[in-house]
C-alpha cells in the first residue's frame, strides 16, 4: 500500500490478506467436509448395525418367558401347577435367533 | 425358532407351561440334583442311552415325562403339546402341585455363572452381503441369514483397568481382554457352534482405546491351512464410570471364510460378516446365558494360557 492509501503494483500486502482469508476459508471447508464425512460414516454405521441386530419380527419368540435354570423352572411349575416345557440343544438355544 | 414364532405355539407356551431353554452340553453332564432330575426325565424318552439329549420335552415337577419331540415343524410340535396337556389334565392333583426342596451345590464342572461384579456384553453376529451399494443381511431364504447371539463376560477388575486406561489418555487394550474377544467372540456362529480360535491363528491384531473412549482396531485370524479365517476392523466406544461399564459399543466389519465341524454350509470365498457388541443390563434370563467359549472356564478367563 502506498502512502496515499492506493494499491501499487509493488505493494502485495493486500494480496497476503486475500491469501490469509482464502486459507481460512479452505480450512473451514476442509473441517466442514470432514465433519460431514464423519456424520455420513456414523449414519452408515447405524444402518449396518440395524442390519446385524435381530429385528423385532425376528425376536418374537423371545417374548416367551424362557427360563435358563431347570431347578427354578421345576419350583415354579410346582408352585403354579403347570407342566414344564424344556427346549434342550447342544449350544444354548437362546443363542440363536 | 420358526416354530416359536407360530402364534398358537406362543400362546400355549405362555399360558399353559413353564418354559425353559438349556444347553445340553452342560445339562447332560451335571452330577448334582439338577442332573439327576434331568436324567430321570430323559430316561423315559427316546433319548435314553443316546449320547445327545437334544429335543423338546414336556414333564411334571415330579419328573414324569408327558411328551417328547425333535421335529422342526409347528404341526407336530403343537400335536405333542396338546397331547401332553391332555395327559397333564388326567394326573391326580398331588402329582401336579408338589413341594420342591433346594437342590444343594451345583456341579461346578458343568455350571457357569457371571462372577460377582462382572458385566455382560451381548455379541450379535450376522452374515452380510452387498446389495444396492450397501451391506445388508442375507435374503430370507439363504442359509445363515439369521443373527446369532453370544455373550462376552468381563470381570470387575478388567473394567476398572479399562477405566484407568481411558483416564490416563488411552493405549492398547490388555492382552487378556483382547485375546478373549479374538479367540471366543470374533467367530461365525450363524449356522452352529464354531470352534475357538487358537492363539497362533491370530496373525495380526491391534485394539486400542483413546482418552475419550474411542476404540479402533484391525485383525487377521486364519487357520494354519488358511481354509478358515476372518479379517476386518473394529470401531467403537467404551465408557467406564466408577469402575462399571456404562457403554461398550463395538462394530466389527470384515470378511469371513470357511467353516468348522459344526458350522458347515458357509458361503464360498471371503464374504462379509458383521458383529455388534452392546452392553447388557443382564435383567432377562436370556441375557445371562454363559458365553459359548466358557465351557473350559480357565481358558476363557486367561486366554493367554
Amino acid at each position: 500500500m502506498s502512502s496515499s492509501g492506493k494499491q501499487s503494483e509493488l505493494d502485495i500486502g493486500w494480496l497476503e490478506g486475500c491469501v490469509r482469508e482464502y486459507k481460512l476459508e479452505m480450512k473451514n471447508l476442509v473441517q466442514i467436509t470432514l465433519i460431514g464425512l464423519a456424520v455420513l460414516g456414523a449414519r452408515a454405521d447405524e444402518v449396518v448395525v440395524k442390519e446385524i441386530i435381530p429385528s423385532k419380527a425376528e425376536s418374537t419368540w423371545l417374548e416367551i418367558d424362557w427360563k435358563t435354570d431347570l431347578w427354578e423352572a421345576r419350583k415354579e411349575a410346582a408352585r403354579t401347577g403347570k407342566p414344564i416345557y424344556l427346549w434342550e440343544m447342544d449350544g444354548h438355544p437362546l443363542g440363536c435367533v | 425358532m420358526l416354530v416359536f414364532a407360530n402364534e398358537e405355539v406362543q400362546n400355549l407356551l405362555k399360558e399353559k407351561f413353564v418354559t425353559i431353554a438349556a444347553d445340553d452340553w452342560y445339562q447332560r453332564r451335571r452330577k448334582d440334583k439338577v442332573g439327576e432330575y434331568f436324567a430321570k426325565v430323559v430316561d423315559q424318552s427316546p433319548r435314553k442311552g443316546v449320547h445327545t439329549k437334544q429335543g423338546h420335552y414336556i414333564f411334571t415337577a415330579t419328573g414324569k415325562l408327558l411328551g417328547f419331540n425333535n421335529n422342526r415343524g409347528p404341526e407336530k410340535r403343537l400335536a405333542m403339546m396338546k397331547d401332553a396337556l391332555s395327559k397333564w389334565d388326567k394326573l391326580p392333583k398331588e402329582e401336579r402341585t408338589v413341594e420342591i426342596p433346594e437342590h444343594g451345590k451345583n456341579d461346578q464342572g458343568f455350571y457357569r455363572e457371571l462372577p460377582k461384579g462382572g458385566q455382560i456384553v451381548k455379541v450379535y453376529t450376522r452374515c452380510l452381503e452387498e446389495r444396492n451399494g450397501r451391506l445388508q443381511k442375507l435374503a430370507e431364504n439363504k442359509i445363515g441369514n439369521l443373527s446369532a447371539v453370544d455373550h462376552l463376560w468381563l470381570q470387575h477388575l478388567e473394567m476398572k483397568k479399562l477405566g484407568n486406561l481411558i483416564a490416563s489418555g488411552g493405549g492398547k487394550i490388555s492382552n487378556v481382554l483382547s485375546l478373549r474377544i479374538a479367540k471366543f467372540h470374533l467367530r461365525d456362529n450363524t449356522r452352529g457352534e464354531p470352534r475357538d480360535w487358537k492363539k497362533n491363528e491370530i496373525k495380526e491384531w491391534s485394539l486400542k482405546v483413546d482418552g475419550k473412549g474411542k476404540v479402533s482396531g484391525n485383525f487377521l485370524i486364519s487357520s494354519s491351512d488358511g481354509k478358515m479365517g476372518y479379517q476386518g476392523k473394529i470401531e467403537g466406544e467404551i465408557s467406564v464410570k466408577k469402575g462399571r461399564l456404562s457403554k461398550f459399543d463395538f462394530l466389527v466389519l470384515g470378511k469371513h471364510w470357511g467353516h468348522s465341524k459344526y458350522t458347515r454350509g458357509a458361503r464360498s470365498g471371503k464374504t462379509p460378516m458383521g458383529q455388534v457388541f452392546r452392553l447388557s443390563d443382564g435383567k432377562r434370563a436370556s441375557d445371562r446365558i454363559p458365553p459359548q467359549g466358557i465351557r473350559w472356564a480357565p481358558g476363557y478367563w486367561n486366554p493367554e494360557s
